[in-house]
């Protein structure tokens, strides 16, 4: 059952007030967030104002959309006018958002209630949440474990039941990891379908935004709110979106499904291997077959992403030069002086990092060694995709190799949090859509399964899902997670 | 294998003032992800290997020049006739 529609039922019918809702959830990150650190700003001025309203149009009998009244979070790096949007970054620490993201304004329209801006690895660069300037994000399910990234604040305020959901940027995973991690939904939908207005940028061609959930329900809700072409995002796909919630269907029987042999290697934990294999025999059960067949090109999808999205990183991230936007370091004595202090003191370890990967691959000595031949293997796996979607209707893997990891353990070296990201990377360089659910309550912690269609195929994805969640019996899910 | 003097010439390159310590630390690490990208090289991408592109789906606007949507002072609170920006110290 939706959370999103049995909230909105109880409005509807008077039994629950708006009000009562948004004061409980502030109650709930009162209490939990100094443990679980998910929130970089609370909105609770705003939030009860709105619901005071919402109240007021309920009592009156007015028609309002699904999402009224619903508490939601934003990631920092989407922008909701006239608060802050840091990025997690200390040179972004003090800009206020002159304006309104396309997909805030989208939400606002239906009167969902923001909540506050939520924790993120430093612009979306990581898979922990560990690299956030201001604090780290816990995983709610174990506090001495990280939330996963680069949306982990999302993720740990959903799984937290600070918010009902929560919006977050996929640009390699940062979506789908943080749901695996964190025991809930994850959608990235697919490139184009959602706008990037209003999204700081870290790899154009890369980022996405999306939903992070409880139930498939809720994402396909928040999906249908945000989704569509807007003319204020170049790459904003004009396809009309269908309504995703009203089209759910969990009848799947005869749907083919591939798993790619490569991730499901002897790479993989032993635990997620198993969750991953109980989940394709429950699918079994819904009349689904599957099999298991070959992406080559997938061996090479990690370097080409830390390829590409640092060159392109170095580029957008160009712009915090101190002049236009945030900090600016003082007592210097040229501009040249003062672009290399700011961003030197403003950005930290995990950015430069990346930001001097991408200069170095895109410098003229090594352009074609590196950036060309991502682009060409970039090429490769989509076409792989491609020829794979010719025989299979959905494409399942582990969302990662492994379940949430200790904090600070792979503090030392980043190449080894940049390998986990083998399963999620793929989809981001094909512009795929996935969606990542939990295979089952795993004892002690949750694996995420993830699930790929072809280009604006959300609806497959959605429908599998909800199959899925129905026979994986999420309320026990639910249940174990919030205890 | 990628030389401090190399890094120290990337962060020139990004204006990024680096120090000494960060260098040193960012060395092997750096040095460790560029190796690993290696593997691209065992992905035949020779022209035979890469099918043509297909014109996509998505249609573009027509690339004519034409006045902005948006007025830039919409974005720049603090706008006179010009960005305002603070006064470099």
């Amino acid at each position: 059952m939706s959370v999103i529609q049995s909230m909105a039922n109880q409005y509807r019918s008077g039994q629950r007030r708006v009000s009562d809702t948004i004061q409980s959830r502030l109650a709930t990150i009162t209490q939990q967030d100094p443990t679980i650190r998910a929130f970089l700003s609370v909105h609770t001025d705003q939030a009860l104002a709105q619901a005071a309203t919402l109240d007021q149009w309920f009592k009156e009998g007015r028609e309002l959309p699904l999402l009224a009244g619903i508490p939601l979070a934003i990631k920092d790096n989407i922008h909701v006018k006239n608060t802050p949007t840091t990025c997690a970054s200390k040179l972004l620490q003090h800009f206020i958002a002159p304006y309104h993201a396309t997909v805030t304004e989208r939400l606002l329209n239906q009167h969902a209630i923001i909540m506050g801006k939520v924790n993120m690895d430093e612009f979306a660069m990581g898979s922990s949440t560990e690299n956030s300037a201001f604090q780290i994000t816990r995983n709610p399910v174990d506090p001495s474990r990280v939330p996963g990234g680069s949306s982990g604040g999302s993720a740990a305020a959903v799984a937290a039941n600070m918010v009902v959901g929560s919006l977050g940027s996929d640009t390699g995973g940062s979506i789908r990891q943080p749901a695996s991690f964190c025991g809930i939904v994850g959608f990235k939908p697919t490139y184009g379908r959602v706008s990037r207005y209003g999204l700081v940028a870290f790899a154009s061609s890369l980022d996405q935004i999306g939903p992070l959930t409880r139930t498939v329900e809720d994402s396909a809700i928040m999906l249908d709110a945000i989704c569509g072409h807007d003319p204020l995002d170049s790459t904003s796909s004009p396809r009309p979106t269908p309504s995703f919630f009203t089209q759910l269907n969990p009848d799947v029987s005869g749907l083919k499904v591939g798993v790619p042999r490569e991730l499901i290697s002897e790479h993989v934990m032993p635990e997620v291997r198993e969750s991953v294999m109980a989940a394709l025999d429950r699918l079994i059960t819904q009349g689904v077959s599957w099999e298991f067949f070959s992406m080559p090109s997938l061996k090479a999808a990690v370097s080409t992403y830390y390829i590409i999205a640092p060159a392109e990183a170095s580029s957008n991230l160009a712009r915090f030069d101190g002049v236009r936007y945030g900090h600016r370091a003082d007592g210097c004595a040229t501009v040249k002086e003062m672009m290399q202090a700011t961003r030197g003191d403003g950005f930290g370890d995990e950015v430069k990092r990346r930001i001097m990967i991408g200069t170095y691959c895109l410098s003229s000595g090594y352009y074609d060694a590196y950036y060309n031949k991502a682009q060409a293997v970039r090429r490769v796996i989509q076409q792989e995709f491609n020829t794979a979607f010719a025989q299979y209707d959905v494409i399942i893997t582990p969302t990662s190799p492994t379940t949430a990891f200790s904090i600070g353990q792979h503090h030392h070296d980043p190449l080894s949090m940049y390998i986990a990201d083998i399963a999620t990377i793929p989809v981001n360089m094909a512009g795929l859509p996935a969606l990542s659910i939990p295979c089952q309550p795993s004892d002690p912690l949750p694996v995420g399964l993830q699930l790929i269609a072809p280009a604006f195929e959300e609806q497959r994805l959605l429908n599998l899902g909800l199959a899925y969640q129905q026979v994986a019996g999420w309320a026990t899910l639910l249940e174990v997670h919030n205890a | 294998m990628i030389s401090i003097d190399e890094l120290k010439k990337m962060a020139q390159l990004a204006n990024l003032a680096i120090t000494n310590e960060q260098l040193v630390a960012f060395q092997p690490q750096i040095d460790a992800i560029l190796d690993h990208m290696s593997d691209l090289n065992d992905v035949d991408t020779s022209p035979d290997r890469l099918t043509p592109i297909h014109p996509s789906p998505c249609h573009m606007r027509e690339d004519i020049p034409r006045q902005s949507n948006l007025s830039p002072q919409l974005n720049a609170p603090q706008w006179e006739g010009g960005f305002v920006v603070p006064q470099l110290s």
